[in-house]
């Protein structure tokens, strides 16, 4: 599973590379929501990093 | 602050960056300290930071690149301290062995603050943003052509390591082989 955000962000790179910038944004953008979501559910205990 | 010099700037960034990245695969590989998912997770932020660069490589700088940028390195960055969290109590041991003093996961904790530092002082010269536009990847320079060409194999590198570390399911906490080899680091 955590290779598929690292494909996620590969295919981010390419759509930057051959001009599809749009795509590229909206993929680079659920890439980043995915991971955060992946280190809050294992780090789960969050808020004590605020703490 | 030109467009041209901006991008040679992030260019050099990219560059960096990657760099960064390849480390962590020789101190894999070579002292086999296999990453756990935070380390894993501070290597996709360090991912984030990279196509942010490679962003304003291709298509220029640009406000929404370097605010992405940010973004990113924040992402990583609250990775990074809660490692650091994890193994800031005096008599606990660290994750992997220290580099110059210091564990990978506190420099990259700082790494990520000066890539904070860095796209903020960056974005605030107004000149860079005239005229900027699409440089198809055959008329970018020889350097930017490397930067991109890294950024991809990086990228790549990571996917496929990070596959056979942990296959398709969920990685180990305490990883201390690849799942599909099936032998000891």
């Amino acid at each position: 599973m955590m290779a598929l955000l690292f494909g996620l962000f590969l295919a981010v790179l390419f759509l930057l590379i051959f001009n599809k910038w749009r795509p590229a944004a909206f993929t680079f953008v659920f890439a980043c929501i995915a991971s955060s979501l992946w280190f809050m559910h294992h780090a789960s205990d969050p808020l004590n990093i605020l703490l | 602050m030109t467009q041209n010099l901006s991008r040679l700037l992030n260019t050099l960034g990219a560059i960096a960056i990657a760099f960064i990245l390849t480390y962590a695969f020789f101190d894999q590989f070579y002292a086999n300290d296999l990453p756990c998912p935070l380390c894993l997770l501070q290597r996709v932020a360090f991912i984030a930071v990279l196509t942010t660069l490679i962003a304003n490589v291709i298509y220029g700088p640009k406000l929404i690149h370097y605010s992405a940028m940010i973004l990113s390195a924040f992402m990583g960055a609250t990775f990074a301290l809660r490692q650091v969290s994890l193994h800031v109590i005096p008599g606990t041991p660290g994750y992997g062995e220290p580099f110059l003093g210091m564990h990978f996961y506190t420099w990259a904790f700082v790494v990520f603050a000066l890539v904070i530092l860095g796209a903020t002082v960056m974005l605030s010269f107004n000149k860079q943003y005239q005229n900027s536009g699409y440089l198809p990847f055959g008329k970018q320079s020889a350097l930017a052509k490397i930067a991109i060409a890294l950024a991809v194999l990086v990228c790549s590198a990571n996917m496929l390591a990070v596959f056979i570390e942990c296959g398709p399911l969920e990685c180990p906490a305490n990883p201390e082989h690849y799942k599909l080899l099936n032998t000891d680091s």
